[in-house]
């Protein structure tokens, strides 16, 4: 709180930039406001993840299909794969390489498990 | 005697006859077994390589030599659905020595849908460049961005703990890190002077007891993933060592990183473009700078530095021709800003322009030309133009 009041008064009076320790004082204070809106992010996504039930996550996701046009393994395997290296051809790996290359990449790149498990499904189908 | 010879014959013979006719081939064991079962736990080796000719001259020189046969081999042990252990070896020659690198090597676990855990040593989401985009036969161009690699301002591995995940916020998506690790070290000059106030990555055993936090938060805005923003983070209170003048030196930098891959029909091919800006703010410290006659002279600097790169490659995925399909035109921009007043201050402007040849996926010519304008620097400065040819191929 003292940091905002010093930035206030410092920019009242003109003198940020010749205040270097207050700049400092700043820089750390949005890092951490960054990092405890990480926390809380994090800190929800778990909680929501932990609470729902295998069976409701089924239900929820059946009522989800039926509204929604989901997008195929082969759609997100070339919108996905292709964000950094170009798309690879599902023929150069046998179903159980897919799997371990799978699990490496979604962690890699960030997927989601959607992405990833229907990615795997198409690699495997079209090898 | 000869009688027990011929007798022992004899058995033998008569043993290995017998025995030869149990083997019944309608029971035979390669024939009644199961089929082929892949086993849960799964070993694979995959990597890159890459090796090529690099050109370089200055206003004084011309320097050619064939570079590279780098191999990077990545061991991946899949112990479970969930468990997995990762490791990327790196071994290049360079300054006619073998190096001998450990990029990563770390084990993760998949605690749900929404997040994996890693421990141990792993790249950085600090931005994507090194992340995502470094390897061989992923980059682009033969040369990384300024910014980046040795001497560069931007983190690309640490010793630590991660949480990592991903959330379909359906049709967009957002993907999140954060981590502790080690944290950098401070240069303080005492070895290499001209190097005073950089920070060092590479701190396999932590000189304090303050980490350094981080993350990157990425969002998908689009429901094609077309285009990713992220904004990334890394902090540590303390860089220099214990009980040291320098204890006490913060560091924060921070990075915006952008990406939109798209088949665009109307051009005939996809359009890539990349980019990242890196900012890096250390506390002021004071060095001491030794003079040939001995004497020594304290100075400081306001010690901040940035970094930024821009990409765009174009693939005509779309032409008529196979030839056509395979190539790839790209160029990048980069810029390097390191503190006024520091022994390695340096302003850098680098341009770079290729033409890819993509032989398959994982598998890339690349012929570049690259030029950069520098005040400063290890070399002094001045303008410094390249020709490369690189073969780069991943495994």
């Amino acid at each position: 709180m003292m940091v905002v009041v010093q930035l206030m008064a410092s920019l009242y009076t003109g003198q940020l930039d010749s205040n270097k320790h207050i700049n400092t004082e700043i820089m750390k204070t949005i890092y951490k406001i960054v990092l405890i809106g990480l926390m809380l992010l994090i800190t929800g996504a778990v909680i929501v993840s932990c609470s729902s039930t295998k069976d409701k996550y089924t239900a929820v996701t059946d009522v989800e299909d039926e509204f929604k046009i989901e997008k195929s393994g082969a759609q997100l395997w070339g919108e996905t794969c292709n964000r950094c290296h170009l798309a690879p051809s599902p023929a150069d790996y046998n179903d159980t390489d897919w799997e371990t290359i799978s699990l490496h990449m979604r962690v890699r790149a960030n997927l989601t498990e959607k992405e990833s498990n229907k990615i795997l499904e198409f690699l495997k189908s079209a090898n | 005697m000869k009688k027990l010879i011929l007798i022992t014959v004899i058995i033998v013979f008569t043993q290995m006859a017998f025995s030869q006719t149990y083997n019944d081939f309608d029971t035979d064991s390669t024939r009644t077994s199961e089929p082929f079962k892949p086993s849960k736990t799964q070993f694979m080796i995959r990597g890159y390589g890459h090796t090529g000719l690099n050109t370089l001259s200055n206003d004084e020189e011309t320097e050619s030599s064939y570079v590279g046969s780098a191999f990077a081999p990545i061991f991946l042990f899949k112990h479970s659905d969930r468990l997995m252990f990762e490791a990327e070896l790196e071994f290049v020659l360079e300054n006619n020595e073998l190096e001998v690198g450990l990029e990563y090597a770390d084990v993760m676990y998949v605690l749900n849908k929404n997040m994996t855990v890693r421990a141990g040593k792993f790249l950085l989401p600090f931005g994507t460049f090194m992340e995502r985009l470094h390897p061989a036969w992923i980059n682009r161009l033969p040369t990384r961005p300024l910014g980046f690699g040795h001497d560069g301002i931007a983190p690309s591995s640490g010793i630590g703990v991660e949480l990592r995940g991903a959330f379909d916020l359906g049709g967009p998506k957002l993907n999140y890190s954060v981590y502790s690790t080690n944290g950098p070290r401070l240069k303080d000059g005492s070895e290499e002077p001209e190097e005073a106030g950089m920070l060092l990555f590479q701190n396999f055993e932590d000189n304090n007891n303050s980490k350094a936090f981080g993350g990157r938060i990425g969002l998908l805005p689009f429901a094609d993933s077309s285009t990713e923003i992220g904004f990334s983070t890394y902090s540590t209170s303390k860089v220099g060592a214990r009980d040291s003048d320098y204890e006490n030196v913060g560091a924060f930098l921070y990075a915006i990183d952008f990406a939109f891959i798209k088949q665009i029909p109307a051009i005939k091919g996809f359009i890539d473009i990349k980019g990242q800006y890196n900012n890096s703010n250390i506390d002021d410290a004071t060095f001491t700078e030794v003079h040939e006659d001995g004497d020594e002279e304290e100075y400081t600097f306001d010690n901040k530095s940035n970094s930024l790169y821009a990409q765009l490659s174009y693939r005509p995925t779309m032409a008529s021709s196979d030839f056509l399909k395979k190539l790839e035109l790209v160029g990048r921009y980069s810029n390097l800003n390191t503190p006024e007043g520091a022994e390695w201050e340096e302003q850098s402007d680098q341009y770079a322009f290729g033409l890819n040849y993509w032989l398959t996926w994982r598998s890339v010519i690349k012929v570049a030309y690259q030029t950069t304008d520098s005040v400063g620097g290890h070399d002094g400065g001045g303008t410094t133009n390249g020709f490369f040819v690189h073969w780069a191929i991943g495994f």
